[in-house]
């Protein structure tokens, strides 16, 4: 009972915390609360399934790309923002077809593949996508930057939600993770691990399209370079240090890593942030090898 | 034109086959991936453009392959031995290191791509209509006689059977007394050092910037799962392919689509071959 209240006592705090922000921080955490929904589908994919993904940024521009084309052609923002993460969820399926059957390292580099191909389709196609130009002005609807926090807010935690729920007490999650133990077993206990892993590319993939679609509608720029492989390795970079199989981690991971180096921007120089940003992921790695994720574990215990 | 392109593929397979080989000894060893190896060749280009006014061509060659083969004890300390058998970890941590090398490389020369000037540029050879610059040739041949040497050491030298043992399997190898900390940081000072040849050669024909890193080290990839990992033949046949079809693409297609040429077949092939061309031997416990 009373770890309900803390818990609706943290929300309430969390839900009210803009008001104390300026503008710079509180964008700075809608960012980084988009960027965590990306993060999430790693956890889906690598922590909770064992799948190694690195083209995550591939399905975040499809989810961005669409919302923004479609917006910009003047079909409703909420529609077209479903459509990308529709079609996300399909590129999630179709890769998983021959991705289901590949392992370990020719996985991540498969994936890395597909995610280059999407880059350079939205760099090339300049028709569609402007290309490298940017696709400017995308009309998504006035809504001011504390809802903005507050709709970021709401979503994040619900797929947090659900996501603990599909870990702790659903049989997929059992299914899921039986496949990344032990794939063998898993087949053995009569799993289909092929359908398993497709399912977890397309719910990933759609994961990381609604990222994108939140991305384009917050933003409302957007160019292909947002969407490279240097981004899906920080997807990767931001679940790793947050504990692989850690959403709550993740999140905390994807706020510490977007708002300490953007603080330090006003230091100047951008090089230094990021050399402030790698220095941090080696510490993390090194003195806490199971991310921020292992060490909420072990002061819960 | 046939010997245009011909040359050119062969000046790409060569920086990629040096880049893909050094990868895959690595992985062969550690069994780990070094996603840094992408910045050991910027930083060979770079080192090597600084120093060759001073001490020449090869000279400067020497001295990027020293200064990689520091480099690699470097990443072997922080990026590779507090991981081991932490595979996530090591892959994120060499990741963290790449972010550090290409940010450190800007803030010394700068973001703007230079033009790296040496004698060899200038001056070239007629075959038949075309004239083919010398450093081309060059490249070509350091190229081959560098992984000649990878392949004279990995099968005839101590050191070489030391690697094979490790890779084979790391326990027993340590069981029969081989040092598998050192065979390690040897093997990654070795990958660095042909990180560091590969820019110092290619550096002349293209620009060099800080980020040039990323182009090579993606086409490594490719030729590596091309070749099936930790094949060093395999992987030298994987490169010589890529490059040969950029070089052709280049030519007949766009070059604004050479790497999507490079990944659409790297696709293409695992769809159809799930383990690479030449796939490695995979124990699995059933």
């Amino acid at each position: 009972m009373s770890r309900r209240i803390l818990l609706i006592a943290a929300v309430a705090i969390l839900a009210a915390l803009p008001l104390t922000f300026g503008t710079f921080w509180i964008n700075m955490v809608i960012t980084a609360l988009i960027f965590s929904l990306a993060v999430f589908s790693v956890n889906l994919l690598t922590g909770l399934t064992g799948l190694l993904s690195f083209g995550q940024a591939g399905f975040v521009g499809i989810g961005a790309y669409t919302l923004g084309v479609l917006a910009k052609q003047g079909h409703p923002p909420i529609l077209a923002g479903l459509y990308g993460v529709l079609l996300a969820m399909l590129c999630g399926f179709l890769l998983g077809l021959p991705a289901a059957r590949l392992k370990g390292h020719y996985l991540a580099i498969g994936t890395l593949g597909f995610g280059i191909l999407v880059y350079q389709l939205l760099t090339n196609s300049v028709e569609v996508t402007r290309g490298p130009m940017g696709l400017i002005g995308i009309p998504t609807g006035g809504v001011d930057r504390q809802t903005w926090y507050l709709i970021m807010l709401s979503v994040c935690l619900a797929v947090l939600a659900a996501l603990a729920y599909i870990d702790r007490y659903s049989a997929l999650g059992v299914i899921l993770k039986m496949v990344r133990h032990d794939e063998i077993a898993a087949q053995a206990s009569g799993i289909n691990t092929f359908a398993v892993k497709l399912i977890a590319f397309t719910v990933s993939a759609g994961l990381a399209g609604l990222s994108g679609a939140l991305f384009a509608a917050y933003v409302r720029f957007l160019t292909p370079d947002l969407f490279n492989e240097q981004e899906s390795f920080r997807y990767m970079m931001m679940a790793v240090v947050g504990g692989i199989g850690s959403p709550l981690g993740g999140i905390i991971a994807s706020l510490m890593l977007t708002m300490i180096p953007e603080g330090l921007r006003m230091l100047g120089e951008d090089n230094y942030r990021l050399l402030v940003y790698g220095t941090m992921v080696l510490f993390v790695l090194w003195f806490l090898p199971s991310g921020i994720g292992g060490l909420i574990d072990r002061l819960r215990r | 034109m046939l010997t245009q392109i011909l040359i050119n593929g062969l000046v790409l397979s060569g920086s990629y086959a040096l880049v893909a080989v050094g990868l895959t000894l690595t992985f062969g060893v550690m069994r780990m991936v070094n996603f840094a190896e992408g910045q050991s060749v910027m930083i060979g280009a770079f080192v090597a453009y600084t120093t060759v006014p001073y001490v020449g061509y090869v000279g400067a060659i020497a001295a990027a392959m020293a200064v990689n083969a520091v480099l690699g004890i470097i990443l072997e300390r922080t990026a590779f031995r507090p991981f081991r058998g932490v595979e996530l970890n090591g892959l994120i941590a060499s990741m963290g290191m790449s972010i550090i090398l290409i940010n450190v490389a800007e803030l010394v020369w700068g973001t703007t791509p230079r033009p790296f000037e040496t004698l060899y540029n200038e001056t070239s050879i007629n075959f038949g209509t075309v004239g083919i610059s010398v450093q081309r040739l060059i490249c070509v041949a350091a190229s081959a006689a560098i992984l000649l040497g990878l392949w004279w050491l990995v099968q005839y030298t101590s050191l070489g059977r030391k690697f094979r043992a490790v890779s084979e399997d790391h326990e027993t190898a340590s069981a029969m007394g081989i040092d598998v900390n050192q065979v390690s940081r040897l093997a990654l000072v070795i990958g660095s050092m042909m990180a560091a040849s590969a820019g110092a050669l290619t550096g002349p024909v293209n620009m060099i910037a800080p980020d040039m890193g990323r182009t090579e080290m993606l086409n490594a990839f490719a030729a590596i799962i091309l070749g099936g990992f930790g094949n060093v033949n395999g992987t030298i046949l994987g490169a010589l392919l890529i490059g040969m079809i950029q070089s052709l693409g280049a030519v007949y297609i766009s070059n604004a689509y050479s790497t999507s040429i490079a990944f659409g077949l790297l696709v293409l092939t695992l769809i159809f071959f799930p383990r690479g061309l030449v796939p490695e031997r995979v124990d699995e416990n059933v």
